[in-house]
């Protein structure tokens, strides 16, 4: 839906009364301070800006996102939600999450990502019929099949950079075909 | 209803999701195939609206309201220009309405108990985390419209004396509100939901417009659409429509980054059938993408004030005559493709691309960016291969002779690693000769990888050639500068293999050179070019 030209509605991101204070509260995409020097595509050099950084497996492929300290997400209400991270009587953003919140982490794009809790497995194909087995044998618990050849599966981890660890500690066993956090991100209805 | 505490909920939803990965993937929600109207589920917990746990009160008589519904069938009674439709009353005539046929939106909220909704209901599941999967997906906020005005366009009831007729008026409606959580996990099960009898899943969303950045979709995304393409249906294959995306910024005022539908991961994605839209005046509204990869359009406004837009269901059982962009058109292409397999069940999801594509209407003929490809078929950049016209789509279909399903589809694939200096205002290009070895006849879709190493992928604008026979030439990025929301200069993400889909060279045979250019348009920054791929899939 193309409310107006300078509306685009982030869904998923919302928990909030209207859809004005939605926007309002949306954390930008990352900024860059000009063009040709874009925050994304700088290469970390401070400790903080290590320290920051986290990659993932898409499929095959590697990928890397950084932690914006800024914002945390909150999955516990009926739909997702972004706030700013609270501040510490210090002036410090908080790095304690409470239960069913996790940090915002920012793709290349600046684009947001969370982590709500749970890793995608593929599974190899000569492994469908095996896969509690495979589960049982890694210590996971499936919480139900996302399609009907049952080859791919939700698996339990808790919300945050938890299942982004076990994600990557999965999908580098070999034991699967993949292994992905379940992001949670912004869609655009159009 | 059927109130559940806290503390049972607590019990039961992890119960349900033991005994689904026990059952296998869609075994939660109800997907039954009907609906049983004498027990309906609602949570109101953390609901702003009171619903009663009823059916709607069938009826029966015309639709009220279907002669403001002009992108049925466009005789003038809005203003514009009679014939800009989507022929839809035309096909009714020519056959049923959608019966057997089953479509799922996958949206966020649908007012699956509308009056003019839940006569077409057999399926939905709540991805809410906060209530069980088997309650009815109802909006709970002023905010949550889309999905019921989508699901109203593509699928409500016609014939009932109630407000409006979607484009398939007698569909079987799935709803599926994956978007509430907009999770990778939810999204992928609601792509597979009921694969075995779904034929086509409207996706009226896709990634941030109006940025100009590269989005992926994912590898999860992708493999849900690839094993859609292939095992849904029970090897028919399911139909994938999404919409190119509302970030075009004719008449905007800057900054404005136009966004092109290749920049977008999901309609990148090899099955997607991806929809633009046209005005009531025939033409591209101002927010329209151009992209490689559109194949066909539907109707909506035309972007501009006071131009009529869609007619559809809203919520609280009422009707909105305001629905706009392409998640407007997106459903109506879906209702034409429900239409197409309920004339001819057997048909592949390759098979409802081509109809598709092959009776679409030439909008807006004067416009000069119309080129011939060389199979003889008439392409543009912002509306593909027209609008779609479900009349010409349904009686081709009768007769249509079936190409095959994902296994029978040939794939030409060519990687070629490429060491090209990426210097400011240069263009350098390199080719790839597809020989005899490459038995494609026929092309229905192509995919072009591309990878380079550059500090502001921003700079550099990619076009695909074919010049012997000569074939349009094909834009797949413009050089741009990337803005967020707020207008400020951000990176436009990494060629790391990024994948463009083209349609435009459709019929053509494969054999021949392709040859991809890059120029860096834009000065300050440079790089390298580091390979290319080309992905041919006919037969």
């Amino acid at each position: 839906m193309r409310e107006s030209a300078s509306r685009m509605i982030a869904v998923a991101a919302i928990a909030l009364a209207t859809a004005q204070a939605a926007c309002a509260q949306m954390p930008p995409s990352g900024a860059s301070a000009a063009h040709g020097t874009p925050a994304a595509q700088t290469a970390p050099g401070a400790d903080g800006e290590s320290a920051a950084q986290r990659f993932w497996y898409d499929g095959p492929r590697k990928r890397t996102v950084r932690i914006d300290p800024d914002w945390v997400a909150d999955f516990r209400g009926a739909k997702p939600s972004l706030a700013p991270a609270p501040a510490s009587p210090t002036g410090t953003k908080s790095a304690s999450l409470a239960p069913g919140q996790s940090e915002v982490l920012r793709d290349e794009t600046g684009e947001p990502r969370a982590l709500p809790g749970g890793v995608i497995v593929r599974l190899h194909e000569s492994d469908v019929g095996n896969a509690a087995a495979r589960f049982a044998g890694l210590g996971l618990t499936p919480l139900r099949a996302l399609d009907p050849e049952r080859r791919t599966w939700l698996v339990e981890s808790p919300p945050g950079l938890e299942s982004l660890a076990l994600a990557n500690r999965l999908h580098e066993t070999g034991q699967f075909e993949s292994a992905t956090p379940n992001w949670w991100r912004p869609r655009a209805l159009k | 209803m059927k109130p559940i505490s806290a503390r049972l909920r607590a019990t039961v939803i992890p119960l349900l999701g033991l005994l689904a990965a026990c059952g296998g993937g869609g075994g939660d929600g109800n997907d039954a195939g009907t609906v049983d109207p004498s027990d309906i589920r609602l949570e109101q917990t953390n609901c702003a609206f009171a619903y009663a746990p009823a059916a709607p009160p069938a009826g029966d008589g015309a639709d009220p309201l279907l002669a403001r519904q002009w992108h049925l069938r466009n005789q003038g009674q809005a203003g514009g220009l009679a014939g800009e439709d989507v022929r839809a009353l035309d096909a009714w005539s020519a056959s049923g309405r959608g019966e057997g046929v089953r479509l799922a939106v996958v949206d966020d909220a649908v007012e699956t108990l509308h009056e003019d909704l839940f006569p077409n209901l057999v399926a939905f599941r709540n991805y809410r985390p906060d209530v069980l999967p088997d309650m009815h997906p109802l909006p709970c906020d002023p905010t949550d419209t889309h999905g019921t005005a989508v699901a109203g366009i593509a699928a409500a009831r016609d014939g009932n004396g109630k407000g409006i007729a979607g484009v398939a008026p007698r569909v079987e409606l799935a709803a599926y509100n994956a978007l509430t959580t907009s999770s990778e996990a939810d999204v992928a099960d609601a792509l597979r939901r009921d694969g075995d009898v779904t034929a086509v899943y409207n996706n009226s969303w896709g990634s941030p417009d109006r940025r100009g950045t590269l989005t992926r979709s994912g590898a999860t995304f992708r493999n849900a659409i690839l094993d859609g393409t292939r095992f849904g249906r029970r090897g028919l294959g399911a139909v994938y429509v999404f919409p190119a995306g509302n970030g075009g910024c004719t008449g905007m005022a800057s900054p404005c980054t136009p966004d092109d539908s290749n920049y977008d991961g999901y309609v990148n994605a090899p099955g997607v059938i991806t929809v633009c839209a046209v005005g009531i005046d025939g033409r591209a509204p101002l927010y329209a993408e151009p992209g490689a990869n559109v194949l066909v359009c539907g109707m909506s406004d035309t972007g501009a004030a006071r131009t009529p837009a869609i007619t559809t269901t809203d919520v609280r059982n009422a009707y909105r005559h305001d629905f706009s962009g392409t998640s407007a058109s997106t459903p109506m292409v879906a209702g034409v493709a429900a239409l197409v397999l309920q004339a001819n069940p057997s048909l592949t999801w390759r098979d409802v691309r081509l109809i598709l594509a092959t009776t679409a209407r030439k909008n807006d003929a004067g416009d000069p960016r119309w080129e011939t490809n060389q199979a003889g078929l008439r392409v543009h950049p912002q509306y593909g291969f027209g609008v779609v016209d479900a009349a010409a789509a349904v009686e081709r279909a009768r007769t249509w002779a079936s190409v095959g399903g994902s296994d029978a589809m040939r794939s030409c694939r060519y990687k070629q690693s490429v060491e090209r200096a990426l210097r400011d205002g240069a263009t350098v290009s390199d080719t790839i000769d597809v020989g005899a070895d490459c038995a494609i006849q026929r092309i229905e879709f192509v995919e072009i990888g591309f990878s380079a190493e550059h500090s502001y992928s921003g700079d550099l604008r990619i076009e695909l050639h074919r010049a012997e026979p000569a074939s349009p030439v094909t834009r797949l990025a413009e050089s741009r500068i990337c803005r967020n929301a707020s207008g400020a200069t951000i990176s436009c993400g990494s060629y790391d293999d990024w994948i463009f889909q083209s349609v435009r060279h459709l019929d053509e045979p494969a054999q021949g050179k392709w040859t991809l250019t890059v120029t860096d348009g834009q000065a300050q920054d440079e790089g390298t070019w580091t390979a290319w791929s080309l992905t041919i899939r006919g037969r």
